[in-house]
């Protein structure tokens, strides 16, 4: 990493747009940096922080199955405090889930051309984080061989799902949002398929032939296929913004104090958004370094998703204030208690860790020498992410267990089982990541050439860069 | 199994000759084992008679599902037989009542009992006997469980051993009884004694007077655990021999207790609810209610109720008595001189207090009772009689009546006599003295001494095992008795399912040691054929029906008491020590969940959670916050408790810090700490009878002192809230900020009778102001639209209403581990909250609140299921179809009153594989819950479709008032839960008290419309003395 390099693009001009692929890159050399790990020998460290990961996946695999075995006992519970940890992971991979698509659909539509490097490498991200999060609201039902019931599958029992349950809609939201980012991966990814398959042999060939869809180049092809992917990018735009609203009708439209603000639906985006670019930049900076792709992934981008979480943060940080606002401000005492008790009640310490972690430490993003310092973002975004699931500790727990009924005020302790099954969740999820990084292309290859000089031969030749 | 496959092969074939026929193998088999469908299943270690079991439970049908179950399939193959011959007046599935009386607590009262195809599965009160009037105590509602109590005993010990091998045998049991006759006729020359508890049944009295004439030398002493001989001592010292007090609380404008917990676990608690909330309950009708005031050294039910409470060391409760009699004769009263004098010389604890005492008392003269708790030394009784007597209360509110009770022994004369080396014969009639009693009496050291004992026991309990022989007690809803109440009313015990093991009742078994082969049932008509030669048999038939003899009550004894002999008991009375933290009072009490450790084995007494502490599965030292903090004790440390009289007595328990404690007092309820081999008393807290003296229930001069360790204390309130300030704060935020629930005085409510100035503070948002809501109510106002009120003015927070939900809903235990997590399952619990400061003791109030689902008519819980399991009825009431339910728990978390219940674990399945007992005590017509649903109170669904069944078959359909009466409520001691219809065109109770002024609706801004609705409580305060509170 010489500084020279990575803060070659740092700086504006006015007359001269900032590169977003440094180096002497050309379009073969692209190519080249992003077919390599596909194309190296596996790695002993891959194989190590894949098995790693795999055994956190068994991790997760045991402790659903002794979930099944002995029931929702198995975790910290309560009658007054009827969900915890599985809700709390369930929003927090969701939210993680949304900075995929926000770099792909709306950078895309907003012609954010710095998405391109990263684009790729969070949308993967997205899915996995979205599968992760899927599976809590599976597993945390009482009775999991009925779980299907909440899908409107027409039945011998003549039952209908209740169309009134936030839950219900949470099923649709999630699962679309699922849906639809997948097929925005998958679209984008074709042309970059065609590329590995052209570059590899025997199955592999195959198997990268049979996704490409026959991909050839051409320009019917291209054609169409930049139709799709702007069809897409407009059908995702709405789903990053619907997706963590209705996820927040959960506690909005209940009548808990605590959860039933209006503020939730943008609170929640925001919070996704920063928890999600978050992610992003702990990922990158690894693939970054891993798979030196620092002419591609640049210190520029590391900036400009620095500026989101400082962004997101502070509004984030803004929603908390405003709750303590409206607490204090509509006089009911309910409310207002509950906003006392986070603050100093027997989860005062979680509630000043999300405080600490989301609101005071990204405000050192204002200084540039931080937000451009690798070693600084990574660890910041790791708090961030620790402030992120705190977040939904404090909403989710902190609420329930001072209801409104002093007789029924609890205290939730999280079990063994627990823990095992969020750190489960991370085994999953970067078992699946690994596996992105080994085989498919982290960076999209046919995008970023379009952001380079080349792409642009009618340009000022001298002056490279894109916008 | 292999019985089930022999059955398959040997259906299929032919046999071609008789003798093939019998010498098949597999017919062998299943002759030996003639119920070949897995009875051994059933078998409950060490053993059943299978046969004859089989044959008492007419369910057959249900344990041919049971016992063909191979373990761990889940839908098991089940033949449903019915009857061959169908018993007379038996409809399957409908249930059938029986009247009886039960013993509870110190108090005897009438039963009805509800049985299925011949399994009791439930006990009521019986309406038409006066001790019970319908209502029943925790007690009563807990004991159909302790028949199918796996640990009961099954076996006859012959010195703490099984002799019987595999099982007992009803032949067996006989023999061994005329074995233990023929022992104790070898015994006849030397001393013998008869130990029993205080039980007023005439056929028993009549054997042991019997057996005293077979063998003069024997000595009859009674054993009493909790020593409530102290108020007949002082009516015998008086004059009046033989007598017993009934006080009418009905008549009684004001009452004042010293010590007394008349609404809680002494005496008749259920008449006592009865009449206490008649006058409680009026008060919008009247504008007038009793005044209460409780002098106490911690809270007990009575004191949570009443209108004024000193908080008062046990040991100066009797002066405080005389400071009172010193008052009333300074206004007038004339009292004897003796008294007087020594009154005058008595300090006040709080002049106050007293003064406005005494100044109500001269008002209501006639009209007022002063009752002093069984705890108190016999010259506190005698004092107050005599006040009463002076206040003209005798022969109004307080009656003396001829006690049932002969006059006999007490446990410790017996075992001078013992140790004494003369007595040699012991015969224990269900009694457990070895347990409970002082640990200075030192009773299981001279039991030894004794050369043949025999004991008569529910359980293999400590007694049983330290005698030389224990003969297995049959349950009361197994034998044939019978039992006369305080007030003479005498009733028979009806046997409503035959043993399920071999087992004797108290009179067969006393009659079999006089070598009388009779059984209950004839022994009981000897005796009142007696009195009633006449038509006997329908009287018989007439006393069965209606659960009382007829023509039984009590004598009232009108001989005059000599107070001239009241002198003799106050003399030489010193004043009482006062307490400091180095010399602490040590209180010991009644539990309220397990009485004196006879209900400690069951399962549901254990998980109820105690009315004042909310503790389960535990007992605790009771310490105020004020002496705690000095102490440095906070709740689950380990303290060790020291009492230095005749000898050193020792106990080490968890301390547990509630308000309401006296000062430098430390209160430790009597019944945990079984040593015993009960599955569900094994652990449960410590034993307080290693503190207790030999004749008082509380001692001075005790050092507690905090020591290593702590434990876990499971309650089911203030779970994560500091020990110094959960009173305060969780009491004020319930009661002053968010009026969950509403109290003010009799003086407020005259000056506001419409009480719309009193609680406008907590009307916030008044949802009738807003002109739309979110939510539709449903707005149904014709046919049976079922709501409910639970006056708060009348609950005296005694738990019944929960365990009788209990029984009728087929709620599940799950033990102490999980209610440490708050998953207790009870569909009904009673909220108790604290208001005052906590560092005095006098200013701290305590309230109490049922709580169960409101069914709401714009419910938060149906919304918010996604696949609609639980939705609302037509009837206005809030269902859940189990079935249905998947289990997220939104419902719960969105629920404002928290009264749903998950099932985390399968809490039934567990239930049934610690006993298979317990699923005979099942109610048939409520779904028991599988892992992973939701429940919650249903308004006792079962009960409204029952009676729509009936309605139906009169051709109605709107059901009558009275025919639905939900389980709370046919329980309730106070009658503070109303339920019934609502709709429009129709008149009903429920609904007048709905347009009372004190209905109001837990958390009204919400705009829930909840159908169960609660009424305010109102104390009746003194003007002139201030309020302990203002609120």
């Amino acid at each position: 990493m010489e500084t020279s390099v990575t803060l070659a693009n740092l700086e504006e001009h006015v007359d001269k747009r900032a590169p977003l692929v440094l180096g002497r890159e050309t379009f073969s050399s692209v190519t080249d940096i992003v077919a390599r790990p596909m194309e190296m020998a596996t790695p002993k460290a891959w194989w190590i922080l894949f098995l790693i990961s795999l055994a956190g996946c068994g991790v997760l695999g045991a402790a659903i199955a002794y979930l099944f075995w002995e029931g929702v006992g198995v975790w910290g519970l309560n009658n007054r405090v009827g969900w915890a940890w599985d809700i709390t992971n369930f929003v927090f991979w969701v939210g993680i889930g949304h900075a995929g698509t926000l770099i792909s659909a709306i950078l895309f539509l907003f012609r954010q051309k710095w998405r391109t490097s990263i684009n790729r490498a969070a949308e993967a991200m997205t899915i996995f984080a979205v599968i992760c999060a899927l599976i809590f609201p599976g597993i945390h039902v009482g009775r999991v061989w009925v779980a299907y019931w909440l899908f409107p599958i027409p039945n011998q029992m003549v039952m209908w799902p209740n169309f009134r349950s936030p839950l219900l809609w949470d099923v649709f939201a999630v699962s679309t949002y699922f849906t639809v980012s997948t097929l925005f991966w998958f679209v984008g990814l074709i042309p970059d398929l065609a590329t590995f398959r052209d570059r590899s042999k025997g199955v592999r060939k195959f198997v990268y032939g049979l996704f490409a869809l026959g991909w050839r180049g051409s320009h019917r092809h291209w054609l169409n296929y930049e139709r799709a992917y702007l069809i897409l990018a407009a059908l995702s735009t709405p789903l990053v913004l619907s997706v963590h609203t209705i996820v927040s009708f959960d506690f909005a439209t209940s009548q808990l104090p605590g959860w039933h603000a209006t503020i939730f639906p943008p609170y929640f985006v925001a919070g996704a958004i920063f928890s999600g670019f978050a992610m992003v930049i702990n990922l990158m900076v690894i693939c970054r370094w891993v798979f030196k792709l620092e002419h591609l992934v640049t210190m520029r981008h590391f900036e400009n998703m620095a500026k989101i979480i400082l962004l997101t943060g502070s509004l984030v940080g803004y929603a908390y204030a405003m709750e303590f606002f409206i607490a204090w401000y509509s006089g009911n005492p309910y409310e207002r208690y509950i906003f006392i008790s986070r603050a100093t009640g027997p989860y005062a310490w979680a509630y000043w860790t999300m405080i600490t972690c989301n609101v005071i430490i990204p405000q050192l993003f204002w200084v540039r020498k931080i937000r451009t310092n690798l070693w600084a973002l990574f660890i910041i975004s790791i708090f961030v992410n620790i402030g992120m699931w705190f977040e939904r500790f404090v909403i989710i727990v902190t609420s329930l267990h001072r209801t409104f009924l002093p007789s029924s005020w609890a205290y939730f302790q999280p079990t063994f089982v627990d823990i095992a099954t969020f750190i489960g969740s991370f085994g999953l999820f970067f078992t699946l990541f690994l596996l992105f990084v080994r085989f498919l292309p982290i960076v999209a290859i046919a995008e970023v050439k379009t952001v380079m000089p080349e792409a642009d031969p009618h340009g000022h030749d001298t002056k490279a860069g894109a916008h | 199994m292999q019985s089930e496959n022999n059955q398959e092969k040997s259906g299929k074939k032919y046999w071609r000759s008789l003798e093939e026929m019998a010498e098949s193998p597999e017919l062998l088999a299943r002759m030996k084992n003639e119920f070949p469908s897995g009875a051994a299943e059933f078998e409950v270690t060490p053993g059943v008679d299978r046969r004859s079991f089989l044959g008492i439970i007419g369910a057959s049908a249900a344990f041919a599902g049971l016992s063909t179950t191979t373990g761990c399939i889940r839908k098991p193959a089940e033949k449903i037989l019915p009857y061959n011959k169908r018993p007379e007046d038996l409809i399957e599935g409908k249930p059938q009542f029986y009247a009886s009386v039960g013993r509870f607590g110190g108090s005897v009262f009438g039963l009805l009992v509800t049985s299925y195809e011949g399994r009791p599965t439930k006990i009521d009160g019986n309406p038409t006997h006066p001790m019970s009037l319908g209502g029943t105590n925790t007690f009563a509602q807990a004991a159909v469980l302790d028949v199918y109590d796996p640990d009961r005993s099954q076996r006859v010990l012959q010195n703490g051993k099984s002799v019987d091998g595999a099982r007992l045998t009803a032949k067996s049991l006989k023999e061994k009884l005329a074995a233990a006759a023929a022992e104790v006729r070898a015994g006849a020359s030397q001393g013998m004694a008869i130990l029993m508890e205080a039980v007023p049944s005439p056929t028993l009295l009549g054997l042991v007077r019997d057996f005293q004439a077979a063998y003069p030398k024997t000595m009859v002493a009674i054993h009493d655990p909790a020593m409530h001989w102290n108020e007949k001592t002082a009516l015998e010292s008086l004059g009046l021999k033989s007598a017993g007090l009934i006080h009418k609380l009905e008549e009684a404008d004001v009452l004042a207790m010293f010590d007394a917990d008349p609404l809680g676990i002494e005496g008749d608690v259920v008449r006592n609810s009865k009449t206490f909330a008649t006058k409680r309950r009026s008060v919008d009708e009247s504008r007038n209610m009793s005044r209460l005031y409780v002098v106490e050294s911690a809270f007990t039910n009575t004191g949570v109720v009443a209108d004024h409470r000193l908080s008062l060391r046990t040991s100066a409760i009797g002066e405080s008595l005389l400071a009172l009699a010193s008052e009333l004769a300074a206004k007038g009263l004339s009292l004897p001189a003796d008294i007087v004098a020594r009154a005058n010389q008595v300090k006040s604890p709080n002049e106050k207090w007293i003064k406005g005492l005494a100044t109500d008392l001269m008002l209501n003269k006639g009209k007022s009772v002063v009752m002093v708790g069984h705890g108190q030394r016999a010259w506190v009784h005698a004092v107050a009689f005599a006040i009463n007597s002076a206040l003209g209360n005798v022969g109004q509110s307080v009656v003396v009546r001829s006690s049932p009770l002969p006059s006999a022994a007490t446990l410790a004369e017996l075992t001078t006599e013992i140790n004494r080396g003369a007595i040699q014969t012991l015969v224990i009639v269900d009694a457990n003295p070895v347990y409970s009693s002082s640990a200075d009496l030192e009773f299981a050291e001279a039991l030894k001494k004794v050369k043949t004992s025999i004991h008569l026991g529910y359980h293999a309990d400590e007694t049983a095992l330290a005698c030389t022989m224990h003969f297995p007690r049959s349950h009361m809803l197994e034998s044939w008795g019978d039992l006369v109440s305080a007030d003479g009313t005498a009733a028979l015990v009806q046997p409503i399912i035959e043993p399920l093991f071999p087992s004797l009742s108290d009179v067969e078994f006393l009659a079999g040691l006089m070598g009388v082969n009779k059984n209950g049932y004839e022994l009981v008509q000897a005796e009142w054929k007696k009195s009633t030669p006449a038509n006997f048999d329908a009287a018989w038939r007439r006393w069965l029906h209606d659960g009382i003899i007829t023509g039984t009550t009590g004598q009232v004894l009108t001989s005059k008491p000599e107070f001239d002999k009241l002198s003799q008991l106050i003399a030489g009375l010193g004043e009482s020590p006062v307490p400091t933290s180095a010399q602490f009072e040590v209180r010991l009490t009644l539990d309220r969940s397990v009485y004196d450790g006879r209900y400690a084995n069951n399962a549901w007494m254990q998980e109820v959670p105690d009315s004042v502490t909310k503790l389960t599965w535990d007992n605790a030292a009771l310490l105020s916050p004020k002496t705690a903090k000095e102490k440095g004790i906070k709740t689950g440390d380990f303290v060790e408790i020291t009492i230095k009289q005749d000898r050193e007595r020792k106990l080490k328990i968890a301390a547990f810090v509630v308000p309401g404690v006296a000062e430098n007092t430390v209160v430790v309820p009597l019944g945990y700490g079984r040593t015993f081999n009960g599955r569900v008393s094994t652990g449960a807290g410590f034993n307080g009878y290693t503190l207790l003296g030999r004749d008082e229930v509380y001692a001075v001069g005790a050092d507690v002192k905090k020591v290593a360790g702590t434990y876990e204390l499971a309650t089911t309130q203030e779970h994560g809230v500091s020990d110094y300030q959960y009173d305060t704060m969780v009491g004020r935020e319930a009661i002053e900020t968010r009026g969950v629930t509403r109290e003010l005085t009799l003086a407020a409510y005259k000056a506001d009778p419409t009480l719309e100035n009193t609680f406008k503070k907590f009307n916030l948002g008044d949802p009738k102001k807003h002109k739309t809501l979110l939510w539709k109510k449903p707005n149904e106002t014709r046919g049976n639209q079922w709501g409910m009120t639970i006056d708060l003015n009348s609950c005296t927070g005694c738990n019944a209403c929960t365990v009788a939900c209990q029984a009728e809903n087929n709620i599940s235990v799950v033990g102490k581990k999980r209610v440490l997590k708050a998953r207790e399952m009870h569909w009904i619990r009673i909220d108790r909250y604290f208001t005052g400061q906590v560092d005095n003791p006098d200013s701290i109030q305590a309230v109490f609140q049922p709580m169960a689902c409101a069914h709401c008519e714009t419910a938060p819980c149906e919304q918010v299921c996604p696949v609609a399991a639980t939705v609302h009825g037509i009837e206005g009431t809030n269902d859940i179809a189990y079935n249905r339910c998947i289990g997220t728990r939104y419902c719960a978390n969105n629920c404002p009153y928290k009264v749903r219940r998950f099932n985390y674990f399968n809490f039934a399945k567990e239930n049934d594989e610690s006993n298979p007992l317990y699923a005979m005590q099942k109610n048939p017509r409520v779904t028991v819950r599988f892992r992973g649903v939701i429940e919650k109170c249903s308004y006792c669904v079962q009960r409204i479709n029952a009676a729509r069944i009936d309605a139906k078959v009169r051709g109605e359909e709107i059901l009558r008032e009275g025919s639905v009466v939900t389980a709370c409520q046919q329980v309730c001691p106070t009658d503070a839960i109303t339920f019934g219809n609502l709709a429009d065109d129709v008149d009903s109770r429920v609904k007048q008290l709905k347009a009372s002024p004190r209905n109001y609706v837990v958390l009204s801004e919400l705009a829930l419309e909840p159908r169960t609705t609660f009424l305010a409580k109102v104390r009746n305060t003194n003007p002139e003395l201030e309020p302990s509170t203002k609120l």
